[in-house]
């Protein structure tokens, strides 16, 4: 494992000898995850990419405390992983918008405000500066429906955002995307992470583009059982563009992964 | 999005209203934007209008005492379906929103807001305002009348009050504007022209049949026949079809109630509900009907109960199983958005669970309402007060009165549909966002 020189405070999600095994209908043992060890430091940006089936997804949430680890731990800014979902440190995208279909555009990124009991006036004042934020003010009293893809989904961030949590997990959320949309949705993430100062993203793809343009260590995992099987640092200048593609740097990393993804030995010969 | 390069698909969204120099015609426009969602309300209004002049008709003590029938048909139980259709039509139209502001609409509103305070007050505390003007004793309004009867100062007060009615029609018409929504209705017609053509084929063909095959009366009535023989009997029919209503309704109400909150308990609690479901499955598979002779026996066939039990017992299973189905039936990822904002579980069920389990708890209700109307109806068959429409089916059949009887099942099938449009109506105001009433 690379060690990162990020990681020098105290960690703000520490996961130790994490292990995950599911029992099927049959009653088989299928090994999900496997000693997982990482360590993230405040404001990183993390992205797990892995083929599908390497638990990348499952890692992400039993960070999120939506199932627990079966071994290992998990601790986020010392606490337990229960205990910070119930501090409502997360803020959770998923692969699909999971807009509420009854709700208007700022009713849903109003809906984690209303359940954490915030006052009418700052509810709204919240989610139009959240909407304002991912650039769909004149959508507000839209319903999920009559948005595109794209947008659906920035809304679906907003929400995610609106109770301004310390670490923002993110299960595919372009997945669905077509790639120039995608490329569009990641340029705006970028805008909106530069704009949550501090905030710790972990977002999961299987687009090694993706991953490497958008974060600042790339977790890359190997299947049955999922391992980690290379952290790569990217060392991309920031704040990075569309010209950001083109630097050879960014070829370089990108089949670094590529490798790493194939289980080869990765990038032979780099300089580190 | 301005400043960005991004251009995403504009949304399939109805246009905005017009700019603030709106002529007329740029507000008929307008106006057809809105047309899916009010075309319902719109016929719910006409239909309860219609409803209300009718039994305005009806209810005149000084006609019904001139007609045929004598004091017989005179039934007070129309002024309350009078009040009812009045206020049914006043909600619907106001809940169709028209874009249009007008003072003239504002006027009408105010006038038929005054005709259904007058009516609320003499149907629901017995003060008649004119008869009270013109010192009528207010027992006249409510009785029937003999030839012993002071007839002066009650057609009086009947002249003075007609013209109520009057402004409340117009001021209907008023509100509802059917010239602005000429299109809307052209449109719908054009989209049903299909079925109202295949209608009225049957009936010619219907007609036809009979007088080609020489088939008797008592085996199938011409339509021709059944209308004339409507025109003829439709005040009782309509008096005693609301008394079948009532009882419809209440069991509705109860047995879809109970139904409901039995659902939401079960939903709550998974053992009991895995318990419950299958028995209630079963239950429902049960011809409930057929126990409707014991609920005579156990009410007494007289008292409105034995039908309303029988009602509320046929509608309770479906709006149930509905209604745990929908609780229980949640987007797997919605539930799991809840849980990363750590909410309890009444947040998760007031925000979540019952609007999502609305669509399911609707068409269950708009099943019970034609239920409500068999089971209502066919429990007369096995006894019970002689004003309802079921007795009268049975009886007009009985006697050989089949025009009669047809007509009955007539009011029964308005009557019924009156009662699913109403549901639907509500299910359209409250589910609103349902992909059933998106527009294309």
């Amino acid at each position: 494992m690379t060690p990162s020189s990020i990681v020098t405070a105290a960690p703000i999600i520490a996961i130790k000898n994490l292990s995950k095994t599911f029992r099927t209908a049959d009653g088989a043992d299928v090994h999900a995850l496997d000693s997982i060890n990482l360590d993230i430091a405040d404001g990183e940006f993390i992205a797990l990419i892995g083929p599908s089936g390497c638990g990348k997804s499952t890692l992400l949430r039993m960070v999120a405390d939506l199932i627990p680890p079966s071994t290992g731990t998990i601790t986020v800014s010392g606490k337990t992983a229960e205990k910070a979902r119930k501090d409502r440190d997360y803020g959770f995208v998923f692969q699909s918008a999971t807009l509420y279909e009854w709700r208007t555009v700022i009713k849903n990124v109003e809906l984690p405000l209303e359940i954490m009991g915030y006052s009418k006036d700052e509810r709204r004042a919240r989610a139009r500066a959240m909407l304002s934020l991912v650039e769909l003010s004149e959508f507000e009293d839209k319903y999920p429906w009559q948005l595109s893809g794209g947008m659906q989904q920035r809304v679906s961030i907003a929400r995610a955002l609106a109770f301004e949590p310390r670490i923002l997990l993110m299960d595919e959320p372009f997945g669905a995307l077509d790639e120039m949309t995608r490329e569009r949705m990641n340029n705006e993430l970028l805008r909106i992470w530069g704009a949550m100062q501090g905030m710790t993203v972990i977002f999961v793809t299987h687009s090694i583009a993706e991953a490497v343009y958008l974060s600042s260590r790339v977790v890359v995992m190997s299947p049955r059982p999922g391992r980690i099987a290379e952290i790569i640092d990217i060392d991309l200048p920031r704040p990075r563009g569309t010209e950001t593609r083109d630097l050879e740097r960014f070829f370089h990393l990108t089949s670094r992964v590529r490798h790493a993804l194939r289980g080869g030995v990765s990038g032979g010969g780099m300089n580190e | 999005m301005t400043g960005q390069p991004i251009s995403f698909t504009a949304p399939t969204a109805p246009t905005p209203p017009a700019a603030p120099t709106v002529t007329l015609a740029r507000a008929v426009d307008a106006v057809v934007q809105y047309d899916g969602r009010t075309l319902a309300f719109d016929l719910i209004a006409l239909a309860a209008l219609f409803f209300a002049v009718v039994c305005w008709h009806l209810t005149n003590p000084l006609l019904t005492f001139e007609t045929q029938f004598g004091s017989a048909f005179r039934n007070v139980t129309l002024q309350p379906v009078m009040a009812i259709g009045l206020l049914v039509c006043a909600g619907a139209l106001i809940a169709a929103r028209r874009p249009i502001r007008h003072p003239v609409i504002g006027a009408a509103a105010i006038a038929l807001g005054l005709v259904c305070v007058y009516m609320v007050l003499a149907i629901v505390l017995g003060v008649n305002l004119s008869g009270l003007a013109l010192g009528v004793e207010p027992a006249l309004f409510r009785e029937r009348l003999t030839d012993a009867t002071p007839r002066d100062g009650l057609g009086a007060a009947l002249t003075l009050s007609a013209p109520l009615v009057w402004i409340a029609v117009a001021a209907i018409i008023i509100l509802w504007q059917p010239w602005t929504r000429l299109s809307v209705y052209t449109r719908a017609a054009r989209r049903q022209w299909a079925a109202l053509l295949i209608g009225v084929l049957v009936l010619l063909l219907w007609e036809g049949a009979i007088a080609l095959f020489q088939i008797q009366e008592f085996l199938l009535p011409r339509p021709s026949v059944i209308a004339a023989a409507f025109g003829e009997v439709y005040p009782r029919l309509v008096s005693a079809g609301w008394n079948t209503f009532q009882n419809a309704f209440w069991g509705f109400v109860v047995g879809c109630g109970a139904g409901i909150v039995t659902g939401m308990v079960a939903a709550r609690f998974v053992g009991f509900s895995r318990a419950l479901l299958p028995i209630a499955i079963g239950i429902n598979a049960i011809p409930i009907i057929a126990i409707a002779p014991l609920m005579n026996n156990w009410f007494g066939a007289l008292n409105p109960a034995s039908k309303i039990g029988i009602v509320a017992l046929l509608t309770f299973f479906p709006a149930m199983i509905s209604t745990v189905r929908g609780l229980t039936s949640v987007d797997a990822l919605s539930l799991e958005l809840m849980h990363t904002y750590a909410a309890r579980p009444l947040a998760i069920f007031r925000k979540l669970r019952l609007p999502s389990a609305l669509p399911f708890i609707f068409s269950a209700l708009k099943v019970c309402t034609t239920l409500s109307m068999i089971g209502a109806i066919v429990s007369e068959y096995f006894g019970g007060s002689t004003a309802g429409l079921g007795f009268r089916i049975r009886d007009d059949a009985g006697l050989f009165r089949y025009p009669e009887a047809w007509s009955a099942i007539f009011i029964a099938a308005l009557y019924g549909i009156l009662f699913y449009l109403v549901v639907s109506a509500v299910e359209r105001t409250l589910m609103a966002w349902h992909v059933s009433f998106r527009e294309p």
